[in-house]
């Protein structure tokens, strides 16, 4: 690694309201998000329950994604104290505004009630579309990509980053990654039978059946350590290892023994320069409380690191925002980020009785105070894609 | 003498203003290196293009792929890949994968969408192809690719972008290989209004791809050597200013006819040698990107300036 990148601001928002402290009541509290629903008529469906914020003047039916996004890259870019017309990747992670290709559907069966404005926001569909609009609704010039790799798209955006900037191709990178629970991807969950039978999600409980769905936008302003200092900027915590890797398995499942999600975390241990993960003090864990995911996401874990795995803590804060899709990967770095800035873990919440299949620590339902240094960051998605990120205390 | 000495210092004078010259033009070069989409050049180890339902020569029947119904999306995707990891075996762990679609499944999205809105239940199948990931993964699978898989999303020219990718990824030594592809479907009602928006006011046309067509490109890429007949390297500037003179027509938001025409050119140049300028369509941050692909094997020595549109 040739650059040293560094973290100079965020904006986030979930189902808690918006920005770090609603996050420290909600994620770092135990307090789960989930209620029922109002956005849309959850009566065909398994489940009512999502962890969706009350719906305001932006709510679903308009601009919303667009909307959050702006308000999280305003909010990232004045902590990093960085002005508009800054030369600034915008990396996306989001498979785009979904409501929109409903709203078209609704109006072409005549059953839309805003079918005018659906057929004027067609183009929020198009996932690049939105990272044209946060970078210029910023005023950010520089390079736009968006990942669409599903629930690790925004992982794979801020990995992106972290490449080019310790390569020294750009000195800044606004990530981001953003979703909002809408109906079309709810009902496709609950095809699945995805979706948690019991309104809670109990990541590596023995009685966890499924996810939820929650809200969660975020962007994380990156930059070359060098970039920083030269304009005073501070650092709130630097990222040293990446990694992703794939399980060559099954197109929905995970592989069972954690296969590419250990090589992702191994690989971004090695970039870290710590194979064994012995300088890490906490594992934020994908956790998305399925069967399938939270087993094999513990056997990836002591395949990462055999020697350490047992005694680092390890938590799924989904167990109170929900899934967040797009947005895990941007929105669960953020809390990693916040558990080494404050020094607190994050609980698992939801969490009842242990499963012989998880056998680590996890954190349950409880904050915990811990003095870390270093922590790591984990996502999987569908085609069993996997990333790690690897945060430092600067 | 102080002739000598004014001579000497304007000598001086004139070297330092020379190596101050020399030094800005160096700083300059890595600046343009450092900001080049490209840093090193690529081989070239295979291509493959496929399409469906375009009337046109390239059609071709597709795999049934398990578990995939409805779209043309994955099998299109499956299927150029396929053909260039037959045709270049090669070891799956040093083997990226990053595939680019401006829309990703809109056959399966739309499908999903009006079944909704119909009040019918959800299709499970549809739940699980949603995601261009999905393939990806069964890519994965059949070919054992076990290194890093991304999907993009670009109103920019793909071919810069992909190009771009596999060039940073190839930095990172645990890896060998990148399998780059674009898939793009025609689509119907709502995707024909997406790029109505998409295109007003840009000068891009909005595409004429027939409603349930749909097409596919890939090029599997590597650093540049024996194994790799044909290379691609950023254009030399005066390739560039030549070419800028007489632009092609750009090409709608996230084209991937880019890669059609990087496939045909690495076809003709295994066949004739020689080398070849593709231009790519000007991006909104920057200018357009230009790159030689040159063959390597003996051949004519055939030189061709081409933009895709």
């Amino acid at each position: 690694m040739s650059g040293e990148v560094t973290v100079t601001g965020f904006g986030v928002r979930t189902a808690f309201g918006t920005g770090a402290d609603a996050l420290r009541r909600g994620v770092f509290a135990g307090v789960p998000a989930f209620t029922p629903t109002t956005r849309f008529d959850t009566g065909p469906y398994r489940t009512p329950m999502a962890a969706a914020a009350p719906d305001g003047p932006d709510a679903v039916e308009g601009w919303a994604l667009r909307h959050a996004l702006a308000e999280c890259g305003t909010e990232g870019l004045d902590m990093a104290g960085l002005p508009s017309g800054t030369e600034a990747a915008v990396l996306l992670g989001t498979v785009g505004d979904t409501t929109s290709i409903t709203h078209h559907w609704q109006a072409a069966a005549g059953s839309a009630p805003g079918a005018g404005e659906a057929m004027e926001r067609a183009a929020d569909a198009v996932p690049a579309h939105l990272a044209e609009q946060l970078a210029g609704g910023l005023g950010l010039t520089g390079p736009r990509l968006t990942f669409t790799n599903a629930c690790v798209a925004s992982a794979a955006a801020i990995i992106h980053a972290c490449r080019l900037i310790s390569s020294g191709r750009i000195d800044v990178a606004v990530c981001a990654g953003a979703y909002l629970v809408e109906e079309a991807t709810f009902g496709k969950f609950d095809s699945g039978r995805a979706l948690s039978r019991d309104g809670m999600v109990r990541p590596f409980s023995v009685d966890r059946s499924g996810l939820l769905l929650g809200d969660g936008v975020a962007v994380v302003v990156l930059e070359s350590a060098e970039h920083a200092r030269r304009r005073g900027a501070r650092p709130l915590v630097n990222v040293v290892g990446w990694g992703a890797a794939t399980d060559a398995h099954h197109i929905a499942q995970p592989h069972p023994e954690g296969a590419g999600l250990a090589a992702a975390a191994r690989q971004a241990l090695r970039l870290a320069g710590d194979a064994d993960g012995s300088t890490l003090g906490y594992v934020n864990a994908h956790g998305t409380g399925t069967k399938y995911n939270d087993a094999a996401e513990t056997r990836g874990l002591r395949a990462a690191f055999p020697e350490r795995a047992e005694s680092i803590p390890v938590s799924s804060t989904k167990g109170t925002t929900g899934h967040l899709l797009q947005a895990a990967g941007v929105v669960e770095f953020v809390i990693t980020m916040l558990a080494v800035m404050d020094g607190v873990l994050p609980p698992t919440a939801g969490f009842t009785r242990p499963d012989p299949e998880c056998d680590l620590d996890y954190v349950p339902n409880s904050p915990r105070p811990a003095d870390l240094r270093r922590a790591l960051t984990i996502n999987a998605a569908f085609g069993g894609a996997n990333t790690a990120l690897v945060l430092e205390r600067p | 003498m102080t002739t000598g000495n004014v001579d000497s210092v304007e000598k001086a004078g004139e070297a330092g203003k020379a190596r101050e010259a020399e030094n800005a033009e160096k700083a300059e070069k890595a600046e343009n290196a450092e900001k080049a989409v490209l840093r090193s050049p690529l081989g070239i180890l295979a291509t493959a293009t496929a399409t469906h339902g375009t009337g046109g020569d390239d059609d071709t029947p597709l795999p049934r792929l398990s578990g995939f119904v409805e779209s043309v999306f994955s099998p299109l995707a499956y299927e150029v890949s396929r053909r260039c990891l037959t045709e270049r075996p090669g070891d799956g762990s040093r083997t990226a994968v990053v595939l680019a679609s401006l829309q990703g499944d809109t056959t399966t999205e739309d499908l999903a969408g009006q079944r909704m809105v119909a009040g019918r239940v959800h299709n499970p199948l549809l739940f699980m192809q949603a995601t261009a990931n999905s393939v990806l993964g069964y890519l994965s699978r059949e070919f054992r690719i076990t290194a890093q898989m991304f999907s993009l999303s670009t109103l920019d020219d793909p071919v810069t972008e992909l190009l771009a990718m596999a060039d940073l990824l190839l930095e990172d030594p645990e890896l060998d290989r990148v399998l780059v592809l674009g898939v793009e479907l025609g689509g119907g009602e709502r995707v024909a209004a997406v790029h109505r928006e998409l295109a007003a006011g840009t000068g891009r046309p909005e595409p004429d791809t027939p409603a349930s067509a749909g097409l596919a490109a890939a090029v599997l890429l590597g650093r540049p050597g024996a194994e790799a007949p044909v290379s691609v390297r950023p254009a030399e500037p005066y390739d560039v200013a030549d070419h800028a003179e007489n632009p092609g027509a750009a090409g709608h938001s996230g084209s991937i006819q880019g890669l059609f025409d990087l496939a045909a050119a690495h076809r003709r140049l295994l066949r004739h040698g020689g080398s070849h300028l593709l231009a790519t369509d000007p991006a909104e941050w920057h200018g357009p990107a230009a790159f030689t692909l040159t063959a390597h094997a003996p051949g004519t020595n055939e030189t061709e300036s081409h933009a895709h549109q």
